[in-house]
């Protein structure tokens, strides 16, 4: 008998033991988890930002953030969020209520979120934004805008470039990195030597990789095809220019074999780490390497050149990143989101903090754009490159759909097969590749 | 014998250096780079020692970059949800794997059953559980969710380690005299420490290296634990391989040590006490 | 009326158990399988569909590569570290001087966080500072550094490679903790009946470690059926699907398109197969010596 007894009271001991642990802890979480539910007088605001590269400029904002809640007596809940992470973290926000107040976008996510119907309509912060400012530039508003509403707030943007290495290249003979694409690839070829483990293209694919899937798309751009359509809803994917782009992107991998062998397992850092060992001599990145380079190897910082994407035969198309603030609508503090917007973007702050992230951050403000530190030789062609931005869905405007074409990778995907497989032709790669993408459309 | 008790020897601490060359390897590569700076990393030709050896990484792990917090806290949740799995698993294994009882086969079968979602898709489900009651965004939410990955584990391994003490033993012991609660506590468990022991660790170290529960469930930066204390050495494209190898080093220690304090229960426990 | 008091008494100890698992598990299990019904998109509310997202995946040969990866990777990754698991649990087991050291390095390959010996896989993987190419060229077993990520047959044999690192010491020490359950005297009292090393292990060790190492290695096949991390931060499913295994598919539908209620369908349809697979394993262990 004793041993039932003694059975019994073990589970209930630990079943008292982990109720009381749960409710314990459920008084602490709520009042942690706090929205503005009466559990204190002040109430919390919680903004989801996106980390950045530099240490500096997430205190900034950090602090920023704590100023904000200093000068309006509000509690704010500011974490610094990886970008990454930021998709399974939305979406259990999302289904379960507990979104952010203040949340970080890529332009991409602005519109699969509008899509979905979460994201509330800020057009008349950014107007007030912009009374008190000076103009964002409009490719950026553009990027937001959906039925002539907006529905985020730009807050910064990110250009990708060519980096190059001078000495490689004089060491070839050229005084000027490559201003089309076809010298890129005439380029490529000479500088590549693979007894001495160099490659010309620091170009790759890879599930992971983003670089890939804007790269690819201003290469195509500019040879006059697209991945999207024109008018919204008829795919013109499979046209002779995207065929085009493609037996040019094709040459360079399986007939010049200017790109490193890994390149087709490449995710985001993949160019960076070839461009920072010196096995590629041409790569296209956003301003990340450029930091890097400065903080860790002065020399090759020295040898660096950076210029604008190459021109194809119907100009130059610089694949846009818009990064965005934008609030939920199922936010339970949205007049303070707005207000920490506003905040966020004040001009005499803000010039401080996009400088300090030069040249991977840049401003939204046309005015800012014309800064000294922007005339810096290295930093030159970023702040450029934003007037020729060109975003997802070109020639049509950015839609959702064209958002999701993105996500799903198709392009990266269509790639890597022509790339691994000698007998996929250019032809039917892009006639697959419409096919995919018309999917999306048609969904 | 002499000469077959030296072959064996040969064959035993042969492939004993073969497993360690294997499994120490990358752990040797992630030391080598925790001590390298930035641009001897990137080098194209790989080094097996730093040419410029420096603590660096180190020095911000610990200075910048909380990690110490990161590693109260993994410890907080790992230990606590090891011991209440070890607790509630102790309980139900012996009841499956030594009591009769009808739906003993279903239940069995049940607990495995835990695992047929992947957490991949599970944590959106686990984690608006977790938010309805308020524990989104703490530790103790994730100290709710991760018995889910144990308690089936710790269960199912603890139930073959009970099974393969011999009946005989028990019913010795219970026509001696013993109550069941004695032969359990006084007899089963003990001659299953090893197993016991083993399974605690294990328990231990899945929480400490979970990643994506903890993920969605902390966004706070001082309740990170340190998976996330480490992914956060990765921003964007540029990672800080530096700190990264550094972290993971440190990382491992508690549970070296955590297995350390367990290994001395995991000698063979059978000679222990009167079975005779 | 003995079992009658088994029931209580079995019941009263799984208590915990059971009502911690009903409580946290079955809820959102139950919720995330009526979601594949629906066409359930995160923020939108779920429309119920019936059998749409089944359908439309068993007619998507993505999904059965997909799932043909999934069971090339288990099976191959399961198969090495069981065996050589079990190597490391006889060697282990043995009287071999510092032993206790041993044991922990030995074990430090499943302590290293999954991130982490990811990313010094990467690294060693890689063309470029890469350990491996590296030995590789000087040994002259190859002429050019591999991409060893870069196509799908050997993506996936790098992803298995891994797996099978990081997993092995679950096995060997599992199979450990059952060879030190064994009774010494058992031994003792072969060897002086003059059983020869490998009759011992055959008729003696074999046999009562049995029982753990299926057990241990049901348990490493789910674990490495569901593995997701390993696989999705060395190649997301790359290159061109190469590895794309059903947790990496679920969690791109699931995360990256939003589609919830398909990305849960791909799940629930690889369950039959678990099913059958544990309810055989439990069948079996669970009547032998009853």
């Amino acid at each position: 008998m004793m041993n039932k007894w003694i059975s019994r009271s073990v589970s209930a001991a630990l079943l008292a033991a982990l109720a009381a642990g749960c409710s314990n802890a459920a008084n602490n979480g709520i009042g942690e988890a706090g929205s503005a539910s009466g559990s204190g007088s002040k109430p919390t605001l919680t903004v989801w930002m996106k980390k950045q590269l530099f240490e500096e400029q997430n205190s900034l904002i950090t602090e920023r953030a704590k100023q904000f809640g200093t000068d309006n007596d509000v509690n704010v809940n500011i974490e610094v969020i990886a970008y990454e992470d930021f998709y399974p973290k939305w979406s259990a926000a999302i289904e379960s209520n507990t979104v952010p107040d203040v949340s970080f976008f890529g332009y991409q996510e602005v519109g699969q979120f509008y899509g979905k119907n979460v994201l509330e309509d800020v057009s008349d912060l950014v107007a007030k934004v912009e009374s008190a400012n000076g103009d964002i530039q409009p490719s950026l508003k553009k990027a937001v805008t959906f039925q002539d509403k907006q529905y985020a707030v730009p807050f910064w943007t990110e250009s990708q470039v060519l980096y190059y290495r001078k000495d490689l290249l004089q060491n070839a003979g050229f005084t000027e990195p490559p201003k089309t694409w076809d010298e890129f690839r005439e380029m490529a070829k000479k500088l590549t030597d693979p007894g001495k483990g160099v490659y010309g293209a620091g170009i790759g694919y890879g599930r992971g990789n983003s670089d890939a899937e804007f790269l690819t798309r201003g290469i195509i751009w500019s040879f006059g095809g697209s991945v999207d359509t024109q008018d919204g809803t008829t795919v013109i994917a499979n046209s002779p220019e995207t065929v085009a782009a493609a037996k040019y992107i094709r040459d360079i991998f399986l007939t010049d074999k200017s790109t490193p062998p890994s390149a087709l397992g490449w995710d985001d850092s993949g160019n960076n780490k070839a461009y920072l060992s010196g096995q590629a001599a041409m790569i296209f990145n956003a301003g990340s390497v450029l930091a890097t380079i400065k903080k860790d190897n002065p020399d090759l910082y020295e040898k660096t050149g950076i210029a604008p994407f190459p021109a194809g035969p119907k100009g130059t198309f610089i694949p846009g990143i818009s990064n965005n603030l934008g609030i939920f609508k199922d936010a339970k503090n949205k007049e303070l989101a707005k207000k920490f917007i506003e905040y966020m973007v004040a001009a005499d702050w803000y010039k401080t903090w996009i400088e300090t992230g030069a040249p991977l951050t840049g401003p939204i403000y046309g005015k800012l754009a014309s800064e000294p530190v922007w005339q810096e030789e290295k930093n030159k062609a970023f702040a450029e490159s934003v007037k020729g931005f060109y975003f997802l869905g070109y020639p049509g405007e950015y839609n959702t759909k064209a958002g999701e074409v993105y996500n799903l990778r198709i392009v990266n995907d269509t790639f890597q097969k022509l790339l691994l497989e000698p007998n996929y032709t250019p032809e039917s790669a892009v006639k697959d590749l419409s096919a995919k993408i018309e999917e999306v459309y048609n969904k | 014998m002499e000469k077959n008790a030296i072959g064996k020897q040969i064959v035993v601490y042969a492939t004993l250096a073969v497993l360690l060359v294997f499994a120490l390897f990358p752990l040797y590569w992630m030391f080598n780079t925790s001590f390298k700076s930035n641009g001897e990393i990137y080098n194209m030709t790989p080094t097996f020692w730093p040419k410029d050896f420096t603590a660096i990484a180190y020095e911000k792990l610990l200075t910048e970059k909380n990690f110490l917090v990161n590693i109260k806290n993994s410890l907080v949740v790992s230990l606590i949800v090891a011991f209440v799995s070890i607790i509630v698993s102790m309980l139900a294994a012996y009841a499956i794997s030594k009591l009769r009882f009808r739906g003993r086969k279903l239940i069995s079968r049940g607990i495995l059953y835990a695992y047929l979602m992947p957490r991949a898709v599970l944590f959106i489900p686990l984690y608006m559980l977790v938010s309805s009651i308020g524990l989104n965004n703490s530790i103790y939410g994730l100290m709710l969710i991760y018995p889910t990955i144990t308690i089936p584990y710790a269960t199912w391994m603890l139930i073959s380690y009970f099974k393969s003490i011999p009946a005989e033993i028990e019913e010795a012991a219970m026509i001696d005299g013993c109550s069941r609660a004695r032969t359990m506590l006084s007899i089963i468990f003990p001659l299953a420490a090893p197993g016991i022991a083993a399974t605690f660790i294990f328990a231990f170290t899945l929480c400490w290296s979970e990643y994506l529960y903890a993920l969605v469930v902390v966004t706070k930066g001082a309740d990170k634990t340190i998976t996330l204390g480490l992914s956060d050495m990765i921003v964007g494209d540029v990672f800080a391989w530096g700190p990264l190898m550094g972290g993971s080093i440190i990382a491992s220690i508690p549970v070296i040590i955590m297995y350390l304090f367990t290994s001395k229960y995991m000698v063979s426990g059978m000679t222990v006490g009167g079975v005779k | 009326m003995k079992t009658n008091m088994n029931n209580r008494l079995a019941y009263g100890l799984m208590s915990p158990m059971l009502i911690y698992l009903i409580a946290i598990m079955v809820l959102p299990f139950g919720w995330a399988v009526y979601l594949s019904f629906t066409n359930k998109v995160v923020g939108a509310p779920a429309v119920f569909t019936g059998l749409n997202n089944y359908i439309d995946l068993l007619q998507d040969s993505l999904f059965w590569k997909t799932v043909w990866n999934t069971l090339l990777f288990t099976a191959v990754a399961v198969i090495f570290k069981t065996v050589f698991g079990m190597v490391m649990a006889l060697v282990l087991n043995e009287n071999i001087v510092f032993r206790n050291v041993f044991r922990v390095l030995l074990f430090l390959p499943w302590t290293i966080p999954t991130i982490v010996s990811v990313f010094t896989w990467q690294w060693i993987y890689s063309d470029v500072g890469g350990v491996l190419n590296f030995l590789l060229l000087k040994a002259h077993l190859i002429s050019e550094p591999v991409g060893w990520l870069a196509t799908p047959a050997l993506a996936m044999f790098s992803v298995i490679l891994v797996n099978v690192w990081r997993g092995i010491p679950f096995m060997g020490i599992a199979i450990l903790a059952g060879l030190q359950t064994l009774p010494k005297e058992m031994y003792e009292a072969a060897m002086l009946d003059g059983a020869g090393a490998v009759k011992r292990f055959i008729y003696m060790t074999l046999p009562s470690v049995k029982e753990v190492t299926v057990l241990a290695a049901v348990m490493t096949t789910i674990w490495t059926l569901n593995d997701f991390e390993i696989i999705w931060l060395l190649t997301r499913g790359g290159p061109s699907n190469g590895t794309q295994v059903v947790s990496t598919l679920s969690y791109t539908i699931g995360f990256l398109n939003l589609s919830l209620g398909k990305a849960i369908a791909i799940a629930v349809l690889t369950m039959p197969p678990l099913i059958m697979l544990i309810n055989f394993v439990t069948k079996r262990s669970l009547s032998s010596n009853d």
